[in-house]
C-alpha cells in the first residue's frame, strides 16, 4: 500500500487514479532506462516512448507528451531530464539518481571503448575514410533538425532578430556562450511578455 | 593534469546547464572553446566525435567525453561525463516540480517561447560550424545537402541515413 500512497502523491497519478498501476521499483527504472540507453540509435526519443509507453505501461501516450515540453525546458538532454523526473516521481532522489545511472551507464562505457579505439586506430586509412563518412551525415542530421525548428517558429520581428542575434554572438563574433544566453534569453523572454499583454 | 580536469569540469557543467533545447545547442560553443581556445582537438576531431557519438547508441553529447578523453585520457572522459550529466540532472530535479505546476504561467510560457529563438540560432551555427569543417569537397557537399533534405522530408530513422554515409566514406567516395 505505500508504494500506491507515494504514487498517489505524484501528478502523474492524478490521470490514471482508477486501477493505478503499482509503482515499478528502483531495479525496475534502472532497468528500463539501461535499454533506453543502449538502444537510442539515431535520437533516444523514439525508444524512450516506446519503452515507457508500449512495452511497460508506465506512461499513457498523452502523459508522455506532456512530460516533453517540461524536458525541453529544461537544460540538458530531453531523455536525461525525463529519467530524472520519472524517477522522482516514482521513487524521489534515490530513483531519479538511479534512472539517470541506467541511462547513462552503456553509452559511457561505450564512449570510452571508442576513446581507446580511435588512440590505437584513430588515423588508420580504412577508419579516416569511415570518419569522412559518417561526417556529412552528421552535418546533414543537424541541418535538418535546423530546417525542422524553423518552420515551427512563429513568424515574429522578434524571433527572426533573435536567432540572427544568436548566430552572429556565437558563430561569427565567437562570444561565449553564458554571456549570450545572459543577454538573449532575458530579452527574448521581455519580447514574449510584452506581446502576451498586447495580445 | 588537474587543471585540466577542473577546466574539463567547470566547462563541462557550463555546457550541462546552458543545453537550452538539447545539447546540440551547445556545440558551436563547445567547439570555440575545446578547438579555438585549448586546442585539446582539433576541429575536424571535434566534427569526427560528435560524428561517431551520433552512430553511437545514448544520449546526445557524449562527444564531451570523447573530447575530455584527448585532454585527459581515461580521467578526463570520466570528469567530462559527470559534467555533462549531473548539473542539468540536479537543475532537473529540483526545478521540474516547480516548472510542472507553473507550466502555463505567464512567465514559464514567455521564457519557452522566448528561449525557442535563441535555441534556433543556437543550432543553426552548430550547423554552421559543422558544414565549414565537413563539406570540403563537393561529394561530401552532396551527401550533407541529400542527408539534410531526407531527414527532414521524411520519418526514416536517421540510423539508416548515418550507415549509408558512413558505406560511402568506406568506399572511398569522400577522398
Amino acid at each position: 500500500m505505500t508504494a500506491h500512497t507515494i504514487h498517489a502523491a505524484t501528478s502523474l497519478s492524478e490521470t490514471n487514479t482508477s486501477g493505478a498501476p503499482p509503482v515499478p521499483t528502483s531495479f525496475a527504472l534502472f532497468k528500463a532506462f539501461f535499454f533506453i540507453g543502449l538502444t537510442g540509435f539515431g535520437g533516444v526519443l523514439p525508444w524512450a516512448r516506446r519503452m515507457l509507453v508500449e512495452r511497460l505501461g508506465w506512461l499513457t501516450n498523452r502523459e508522455f507528451a506532456e512530460l516533453l515540453p517540461l524536458a525541453q525546458l529544461l537544460p540538458g538532454p530531453n531523455v536525461a531530464n525525463i529519467a530524472t523526473v520519472l524517477g522522482r516521481q516514482y521513487r524521489g532522489a534515490k530513483g531519479a539518481a538511479i534512472a539517470v545511472f541506467g541511462l547513462y551507464l552503456a553509452p559511457t562505457i561505450i564512449t570510452i571503448g571508442v576513446g581507446y579505439a580511435y588512440a590505437r586506430w584513430g588515423h588508420a586509412a580504412i577508419t579516416e575514410h569511415l570518419f569522412a563518412g559518417l561526417m556529412p551525415a552528421a552535418t546533414g542530421l543537424v541541418i535538418a533538425t535546423v530546417l525542422k525548428l524553423v518552420t515551427s517558429l512563429p513568424r515574429s520581428v522578434a524571433s527572426i532578430v533573435l536567432v540572427a542575434a544568436t548566430f552572429i554572438g556565437i558563430a561569427l563574433m565567437k562570444i561565449p556562450l553564458l554571456i549570450v544566453l545572459a543577454v538573449l534569453g532575458p530579452l527574448g523572454t521581455i519580447a514574449m511578455l510584452r506581446r502576451a499583454r498586447k495580445d | 593534469m588537474w587543471s585540466t580536469l577542473a577546466d574539463l569540469f567547470v566547462h563541462g557543467s557550463i555546457w550541462s546547464l546552458l543545453a537550452v533545447g538539447g545539447m546540440n545547442a551547445t556545440l558551436a560553443d563547445i567547439q570555440r572553446y575545446a578547438v579555438d581556445t585549448r586546442h585539446w582537438v582539433t576541429g575536424e576531431q571535434f566534427v569526427t566525435f560528435f560524428s561517431i557519438t551520433q552512430a553511437a547508441p545514448g544520449p546526445n553529447g557524449m562527444a564531451v567525453a570523447l573530447i575530455g578523453f584527448q585532454a585527459a585520457g581515461l580521467a578526463g572522459a570520466l570528469v567530462s561525463t559527470v559534467a555533462k550529466i549531473l548539473p542539468s540532472s540536479l537543475m532537473a530535479y529540483f526545478v521540474s516540480a516547480w516548472v510542472e505546476r507553473r507550466q502555463d504561467s505567464r512567465i514559464v510560457t514567455a521564457i519557452r517561447k522566448g528561449l525557442a529563438p535563441v535555441t534556433v540560432g543556437l543550432l543553426v551555427s552548430a550547423a554552421y560550424v559543422f558544414a565549414r569543417e565537413t563539406d570540403v569537397n563537393v561529394s561530401r557537399a552532396l551527401c550533407t545537402v541529400v542527408c539534410a533534405a531526407v531527414a527532414y522530408r521524411s520519418k526514416l530513422n536517421p540510423i539508416y541515413l548515418v550507415a549509408a554515409s558512413a558505406l560511402l566514406g568506406l568506399a572511398g567516395v569522400f577522398g
